[in-house]
């Protein structure tokens, strides 16, 4: 009965699964075409009727030049649009182009600085130092060698902004995940919080009477990856329960600036080090097999990040006969560490076992953990409706970038 | 006002420029940028002496009690440590020195040949623990068993259309369960970062005062 | 004949012998067969085609993160990425997020060029290696010239007609990355912010899967995954390089793979029937 529901469950969820996946990629066509069509990367080539006197149709300038500072960006760059030449729009191939020709406002001597085709109604000039006016002309050319030139543009100059409007939703989202962390934190004493049985069972095969150091692993990651941060958190924890028990600890570093923050935290706990392999991986990879293959080994614990040598790592360790628990945030290495490991912390458990097993965190971190899944489970509803519905206003909100 | 808080402040206003830099399109945030890189470049620089120095230090230890054939593999360290030192900093490091030579025809070679012990690891894995344990263990060996035909010229051969099957897998519930994944895992790195900027999380020693 | 002992034998197998099966199954084929035949995934397809889309003189930025321990899946994808570049008299500026990878690159991207007559600083650049690809990404987004003032051989970057122009993203006609580490990662989350043309990907074989959401919800436009994209994309380039005769031998691997877990899996029921067999 069990195994049928649990089939049945696993079933319901892939059902359940596939619907953002195909609302998403209808969304995400549907802008792209929208956005690519709005910002203009694609030529203008307009409908014409055939026309028999093309080459008696008088050659005339483009008109309705603007020309403004490209938003967002440090300077130097300016957008230049213009309305096509007539003899280009209806005169079917007597245009061979344009040239775009630039002199500072305060002299007259105009160079050329751009060639471009036929049916180009816009330019990016990226060699606009800041701070410096310039002004433009759009010269019409044919494959005769006739040309006319267009009237000046006004002035423009190019300058850096200060702040990227696009970027207002990460602004909100930080407010309120901090505005969240802070009342998180002031939340009375309330009924026991659900602690994940994988980091109850981490605990509690820490605090186990070892005859052996435990081995820890913060991953192979940089100190600068969330997930490495996380593991150091999560060995402080572990370094309180293991005092209270007479358990030692022996650590195995790949990068420098984790290797000391690691033995920062181990001068609270005797008889135990840190060492320092190698930041390569393979290195690190091979010297930890040696040391679990050459010496007896109770329990490996694996938390962080870690790439392809995950699985040496684990191996390692299952050879050795260890009892091993591993976390990552690295997706694609669930599958090994789940197939070699006897207990698994998978991506977003791995950054909730330090708050969750220190005494005054743990509250705190899983409300503001439950809050934020509970908006983003919000939001996604609300986008697929969106997508659904073509609520294009919805979608843009989270689009924070050039695109 | 106190270390620890000092410290605090410290780490709550490099936190607040590195959020700042972010959204600033101007040259300024594009300057903090690269204020902050640079620093970090250096800290890890130090850092690297640190552990080096620690590293050479334990295969001392290591040199001194171990007896007979073991002192081979302290003594390699040294030997390889000594060699990479000297050709770097003494000689040419261009294709074709003895540096770039020590790295193309030892580093190299052992480095592909570590990484592919994986192939070997993993069918011994695949061997041991795909078994038809319970529910979730049936479904991991049917995806991996389709996943492995699926994905390769001979599976059609084999088993036709069974290529349908893993593109599926890999299109719908793999997408699904990923996209999951980074959702909490992105969810839990910033609230992990915003505590440590904050100052809530912060190395021990903050909390042993 | 004793049964119980042959399936515990079986179930307990040494190791060793399953390495030896595995080395052979992959060796053998290596030695023996040849080029094999692939049916190109429509992701691979999408990046080859986005890249034919480009016109001669259009410019890649091709950023590439790897170890010499990927090398084996990542190299057949970078040579025929090359090829189909230079045959198409497209330029790249290239550069390297893994200190290791670095001369690895540069000597691949020499090899090919010198094939097609291709010249540094006018048809190819390297910029070299920086750490910290995030940082890298964001500060290209701006201008290489900050970033990478000169190239490895000593050349200011404003002095090679490649380059001497170059001023962000916006100079790209495509951004390639290919990598066996969290780079191309970094590459979507920020890259694709700041980039409006396409991002294509070129991965190893564990990080691929992964990826098929964001090429879903069109942040790459194409993905060549592990040493069976590479051995596509390289039929699809139309050249018999390493990917393809090493397919074939992945192939035998992995219908070894799936003999082993059958064989487990037999051994595991039949352990199982004995035990209640014996009450």
């Amino acid at each position: 009965m069990n195994g049928c529901r649990t089939w049945i469950k696993v079933v319901l969820l892939m059902l359940i699964g596939s619907i953002p996946l195909y609302a998403q990629i209808n969304t995400a066509d549907a802008l792209n075409d929208s956005v690519m069509s709005g910002i203009g990367m694609d030529s203008v080539f307009a409908e014409v009727d055939s026309i028999a006197f093309a080459d008696t149709l008088p050659l005339t300038a483009v008109d309705n030049i603007v020309a403004h500072d490209s938003p967002n960006d440090a300077g130097g760059v300016v957008e230049l649009y213009w309305t096509l030449s007539r003899a280009d729009v209806l005169g079917q191939g007597r245009v061979s182009g344009y040239q775009v020709l630039r002199s500072e406002a305060s002299a007259d001597e105009f160079r050329i600085i751009a060639r471009l085709g036929p049916g180009t109604d816009r330019f990016v000039d990226t060699n606009a130092p800041a701070a410096v006016d310039y002004k433009y002309i759009i010269r019409t050319l044919t494959y005769s060698g006739d040309f006319v030139d267009s009237e000046v543009s006004p002035v423009v100059s190019s300058s850096g902004q200060w702040f990227r409007p696009q970027y207002i939703p990460i602004i909100v989202a930080i407010v309120v995940i901090a505005f969240l962390m802070f009342i998180t934190r002031r939340l009375p004493v309330m009924d026991e919080i659900w602690i994940f049985p994988s980091i109850r069972n981490l605990a509690e095969t820490v605090i186990k009477p070892h005859t052996e150091p435990l081995v820890y692993v913060p991953g192979t990651g940089s100190y600068s990856c969330m997930a490495t941060i996380a593991s150091i958190t999560l060995m402080e924890q572990l370094i309180e329960l293991m005092r209270e028990h007479d358990n030692d600890m022996e650590v195995n570093v790949s990068d420098p600036m984790t290797f000391s923050a690691a033995t920062e935290c181990l001068e609270n706990l005797d008889h135990s080090t840190a060492y320092f392999i190698s930041p390569d991986k393979a290195v690190f990879s091979m010297a930890y097999t040696h040391k679990m293959l050459t010496k007896p080994v109770e329990t490996a614990i694996l938390m962080g990040t870690m790439d392809d040598e995950s699985l040496l790592l684990t191996e390692a360790g299952s050879r050795a006969g260890a009892f091993q628990i591993a976390g990552t945030d690295n997706v694609s290495q669930i599958p090994f560490l789940l197939s070699t490991c006897e207990l698994t912390l998978i991506g977003e458990v791995l950054f909730l076992a330090g708050p969750q097993l220190s005494p005054d965190g743990y509250r705190a971190a899983t409300l503001l953990h439950d809050r934020l899944k509970r908006i983003a489970w919000i939001l996604l509803l609300l986008g697929i409706l969106g997508a659904k519905l073509g609520w294009d206003w919805y979608i843009r909100l989270f689009e924070t970038g050039v695109r | 006002m106190n270390r620890d808080n000092r410290l605090r402040i410290m780490v709550l206003i490099l936190g607040l420029l590195a959020i700042l830099q972010f959204f600033i399109p101007h040259n300024t945030g594009r300057w903090i940028n690269r204020f902050l890189l640079d620093w970090l470049v250096i800290l890890e620089f130090f850092a690297l002496i640190a552990g080096i120095v620690a590293l050479v230090r334990g295969q001392l230890i290591s040199l001194r009690k171990t007896q007979g054939n073991a002192r081979i593999y302290p003594g390699l360290f040294f030997v390889g440590l000594a060699i990479m030192i000297v050709t770097g900093l003494v000689g040419p490091i261009a294709e074709g020195s003895l540096f770039d030579t020590c790295f193309r025809w030892f580093l190299q070679p052992l480095q592909s040949t570590l990484f592919s012990l994986l192939a070997f690891y993993m069918a011994y894995a695949a061997f041991r623990s795909f078994r038809l344990k319970s529910a979730p263990a049936t479904i991991l060996l049917l995806s991996a068993v389709i996943m492995l035909m699926g994905r390769m010229p001979l599976g059609e051969r084999v088993i036709p259309n069974i290529s349908l099957f893993a593109n599926w897998i890999v299109r719908v519930p793999n997408v699904g369960s990923t996209r999951g994944l980074w959702i909490g895992i992105g969810l839990a790195g910033i609230a992990t970062a915003m505590r440590v900027i904050i100052g809530i999380e912060g190395p021990a020693s903050w909390r042993r005062r | 004949m004793d049964y119980p002992a042959l399936v515990a034998s079986i179930s307990g197998i040494d190791r060793r012998v399953i390495y030896l099966v595995i080395a052979l199954s992959i060796m053998v084929p290596l030695l023996l067969a040849s080029y094999a035949r692939v049916e190109p995934e429509i992701e691979t397809v999408s990046f080859y085609e986005r890249i034919q889309d480009l016109s001669e003189g259009d410019i890649i930025l091709l950023s590439v993160d790897y170890m010499p321990g990927s090398a084996s899946e990542l190299e057949p994808m970078i040579t025929a990425f090359l090829k189909q570049v230079f045959s198409k008299h497209i330029k790249i500026v290239a550069l390297s997020l893994n200190a290791q990878g670095t001369g690895l690159l540069e000597s691949s991207i020499e090899n090919v060029a010198a094939e097609y007559g291709k010249n540094y600083g006018d048809d190819w650049v390297f910029l070299g290696y920086r750490p910290s690809s995030p940082a890298v990404i964001i500060s290209l987004s701006g201008s290489p010239h900050s970033l990478f003032p000169e190239d490895p051989r000593g050349n200011e970057l404003s002095d090679l007609p490649l380059t001497t122009d170059l001023n962000g993203f916006e100079d790209f006609n495509a951004i390639v990355a290919i990598a066996s580490g969290a780079s191309a990662q970094d590459w979507v989350i920020y890259g694709y912010e700041r980039y409006t043309g396409p991002i294509l990907v070129g991965l190893s074989g564990g990080i691929g899967p992964a990826f098929q959401s964001f090429y879903d919800t069109h942040h790459v436009k194409g993905i060549i995954a592990g040493l069976q994209g590479a051995a596509e994309y390289e039929q699809l380039v139309g050249i018999r390089g390493e990917a393809l005769r090493a397919v074939f031998a992945q192939s035998v691997a992995h219908l070894v793979f799936v003999g082993l877990i059958v064989v487990g899996n037999l051994s595991f029921l039949a352990a199982l029937w004995i035990e209640r067999a014996m009450g």
